[in-house]
């Protein structure tokens, strides 16, 4: 979906009405000689601060933490000596991949422009990752990392198959008496440290600019490609993939499919990234990375723009209301993840329904709600 | 809701009070200028329909000019009413290439197998017989789309008779119900996102695209840009019917124009109508972005009208519109489709499927008059993205992207396309 049309996106709520209301509004401050830019900002957003702040505050930091984590995991290789590779150096580089993974979660909402052109959601976290497929690679020296036939070995699931399929002792052991197995799993984070570079670079280098500058509404613009990303993000990589095909509430047949947990291997990792996930969605919502931070314009603002009404205010004071909500929800599980959906698949349910429940707020009432303020705005220039 | 409303028509009712103070000035100003013309004759064009009205002359000498007019539609007669328009032979041509299409697709059903020498039947329309849905005679015809595929040039007839033979020896080692297409492997390949499937070469190239996209481009494009549009085509009478006794009352450059048009779009009232298939469709495709359907049909419509009137100054930049725009369109397809086979980069099928149509739309850039694009720079842009299409990187498929964005102008669409 987009929001190019957004004559035609009246979903659930009336837009019309709002529109005309809000026209009105307008031509009344005019009559009465106000300027309606000066400092009314009940009605005007202005996107450009927007897609700045967005860019700034949320987009740049959650691409540079990954990337920075990824150089911290490439790091954490080099301490490693080989052939006396030992469980300690095992368990700081678990620590590194997870904060590794956690990191991935901010920069996974955002997978356009340069993460687009590089497939880095694709690269970075396809999963289930096929384990006798990252064990074949081991040996193969003209391994290409990011051809599509490689893309279900490679990138953090493939990490965590080798880094946590077993227990640390038993994991150097492994990496110390194969070293064409160490050598492998330096060479998948070195693509992985590159890729992330590669889309950092792009976006601080041009990208960021154009993507600021960019303040239509129209098919392809900033704002279209950010929520449209944002919205397939949450609902198919987040609710889908981390739990509704894990407890198989999407799946015809409905029988848990424990090992379609995100990093099923580290067996403890699972919830918390799903709970970073929707920290990450937080951020973007609010606009910054210290939630509440009014100074910062996220969509937050967009909507409590609109003022004291069902699809402004009231729908803003929902979805941090039923963000809270899903993000308690989440932590009623326990992990590891994959054991729970079969053992407790009633009770993932409920957990599955609060996630849903955002769904219909962002992508239904939200975009709905802007689909308000776009239009709007053009109807400025009539 | 009320009270606001009302404010509203106060608020308009200013407007006409200040429109009278302006009124007022310039009937005075019209009353002394006409007091001081009153006794001189001043000649010029006093017909205020005209582009060049001259509100100061008072006798007319007959230099008025009009600004050529865009019909609504692609709707044209002579003076005595009579339709001058006739695109039947392109109307056939793409008829030719929609049923060779349906039949092409039937492959993607693994066990249907094509056969090759129907293909080249319904190319060079020699022995075929069409379902001819529209009875245009298409059967037994002299119309065909071998001899207007670049002008019948054996280079690229005979690459498009390869891709025909490829597709019916490859659709004849299919197995019912086996979609074993893979890398290195020629057959049906099954999409892991979707439903569909496609028959695919063993680097994954699509023959059904190549061959209807690609005729789109070298029989289409070639003939509206560089055959009908071009001077050879254009340079001819426009003076007199080529032969009113036969129904032909258009002049030989109007047909000409027509035929252009004709292998734009078979709809007189296109955008309206023809948008599912050729360029007629992929122009649609391309409107919110690039305007290429209503930017394209209002220059031919405009272009068309300049020739009836023969101002053949304005013609010619119509023409200028109509190459500009195609290469627009067609580049801009092409971006899409690179961009689409990014999305789908881990879908096999969709991946080939798309990067299959992105090199068709490619190809076609060289056929353009004027192009940005030439065979050269179609053949580098083909070579960086590589033959397989199973081992393309997301870099290969970027870099032709912008590469292709740059030549033609459309950088600022390069992600959002």
């Amino acid at each position: 979906m987009t929001i190019s049309n957004p004559g035609k996106k009246p979903t659930g709520r009336s837009m019309r009405p709002v529109g005309l209301f809000i026209s009105t509004l307008c031509l009344i401050l005019f009559a009465f000689g106000c300027n309606p830019d000066s400092d009314d900002e009940q009605i005007t957003f202005d996107r450009g601060p927007f897609l700045e702040n967005t860019v700034q505050a949320v987009i740049l930091p959650a691409y540079s933490n990954f990337a920075a984590q990824c150089e911290a995991l490439h790091n954490a290789t080099e301490e490693c000596i080989a052939g006396e590779i030992n469980d300690q150096d095992i368990a700081s580089l678990r620590e590194v991949l997870r904060l590794t993974y956690l990191s991935w979660q901010h920069a996974a909402l955002f997978d356009f422009g340069p993460a687009a052109d590089r497939a880095l959601s694709l690269t970075t976290n396809t999963y289930p990752t096929d384990t006798a497929e990252v064990i074949d690679e081991i040996s193969n020296a003209s391994w290409t990392p990011g051809l599509p036939a490689t893309l279900n070995s490679i990138g953090l699931p493939a990490l965590d198959y080798l880094l946590n399929h077993a227990p640390a002792e038993e994991v150097a052991d492994l990496m110390n008496s194969s070293p064409a197995r160490f050598d492998h799993f330096k060479r998948l984070i070195v693509f992985l440290e590159e890729e992330s570079n590669n889309v950092l670079s792009a976006w601080e280098n041009g990208f960021s600019s154009n993507f600021i500058s960019n303040t239509g509404t129209e098919e392809g613009s900033s704002i279209g490609m950010l929520l449209n990303s944002f919205n397939e993000a949450y609902e198919q990589g987040i609710r889908k993939q981390k739990l509704g095909l894990p407890n198989g509430i999407m799946t015809f047949s409905e029988t848990p499919q424990p090992q379609l947990v995100e990093a099923p291997f580290a067996e403890t990792w699972s919830i918390e990234l799903m709970h970073e996930a929707l920290i990450g969605c937080e951020n973007f919502y609010f606009g910054d990375r210290v939630q509440g931070d009014s100074q910062q314009i996220g969509l937050d603002d967009y909507l409590k723009s609109l003022g004291n009404f069902e699809y402004g205010l009231g729908l803003h004071n929902e979805i941090t209301g039923q963000l809270s909500t899903a993000k308690a929800a989440v932590l009623t599980m326990h992990d590891p993840l994959g054991q729970y959906v079969v053992e407790n698949q009633e009770a993932t349910y409920e957990v599955f329904a609060e996630l849903q429940a955002l769904v219909v707020l962002w992508k239904v009432d939200m975009m709905s709600s802007l689909g308000v303020l776009i239009t709007y705005q053009d109807n400025d220039n009539d | 809701m009320q009270v606001p409303m009302r404010t509203i028509f106060a608020f308009q009712m200013k407007k006409p009070s200040i429109m009278k103070t302006r009124n007022l000035h310039s009937l005075l100003a019209i009353l002394v200028v006409g007091f001081a013309l009153t006794s001189c004759n001043q000649e010029g064009c006093t017909d205020s329909a005209a582009s060049n009205y001259n509100s100061d002359a008072n006798t007319d000498d007959g230099s008025c000019t009009y600004d050529v007019v865009t019909p609504d539609e692609y709707v044209f007669t002579d003076a005595n009413g009579n339709n001058t328009v006739n695109f039947d032979g392109q109307r056939e041509r793409l008829n030719m290439l929609s049923e060779m299409t349906s039949y092409l697709k039937t492959s993607n059903t693994p066990g249907t197998a094509l056969d090759a020498s129907t293909l080249l039947a319904m190319y060079a329309n020699d022995g075929y017989t069409w379902i001819d849905e529209q009875n245009l005679g298409m059967t037994g015809s002299s119309k065909q789309l071998r001899s207007k595929t670049v002008g019948g040039d054996l280079v690229w007839t005979e690459t498009f008779e390869g891709f025909m033979n490829g597709i019916a020896d490859a659709s004849s080692q299919t197995v019912a119900g086996v979609t074993d297409g893979a890398a290195g492997n020629a057959g049906v390949v099954s999409s892991s996102s979707s439903s569909s499937q496609y028959l695919q070469s063993a680097q994954g190239q699509e023959w059904t695209q190549l061959i209807e996209k690609g005729l789109m481009g070298a029989c289409f494009y070639y003939n509206i840009s560089s055959v009908y549009l071009a001077s050879g085509k254009m340079d001819v009478d426009n003076s007199e019917a080529v032969d009113s006794n036969d129904d032909k009352y258009y002049t030989a450059m109007e047909h000409h124009w027509d035929e252009a048009y004709g292998y734009f779009t078979n709809a007189t009232n296109y955008p309206s109508n023809e948008t599912k298939r050729f360029w007629g469709k992929y122009a649609n495709s391309r409107e919110e972005l690039l305007q290429s359907a209503s930017r394209i049909s209002a220059a031919f419509r405009t272009g068309r009208a300049a020739i009836s009137q023969n101002r053949l100054a304005e013609r010619d930049a119509q023409i200028d519109i109509i190459n500009r725009e195609l290469e627009r369109c067609s580049a801009g397809t092409a971006i899409h489709y690179l961009n689409d086979a990014l999305s789908n980069y881990a879908d096999d099928a969709l991946r080939n499927h798309e990067l299959s149509e992105a090199k068709a739309f490619i190809m076609a850039l060289q056929f353009g008059a004027n192009t940005s694009v030439n065979t050269d720079a179609v053949n580098s842009l083909l070579d960086l993205l590589g033959e397989d299409y199973y081992s393309v990187t997301t870099a290969q498929i970027t870099q032709v992207r912008d590469e292709l964005a740059t030549m033609t102008g459309l950088t600022e669409f390069a992600t959002s396309l």
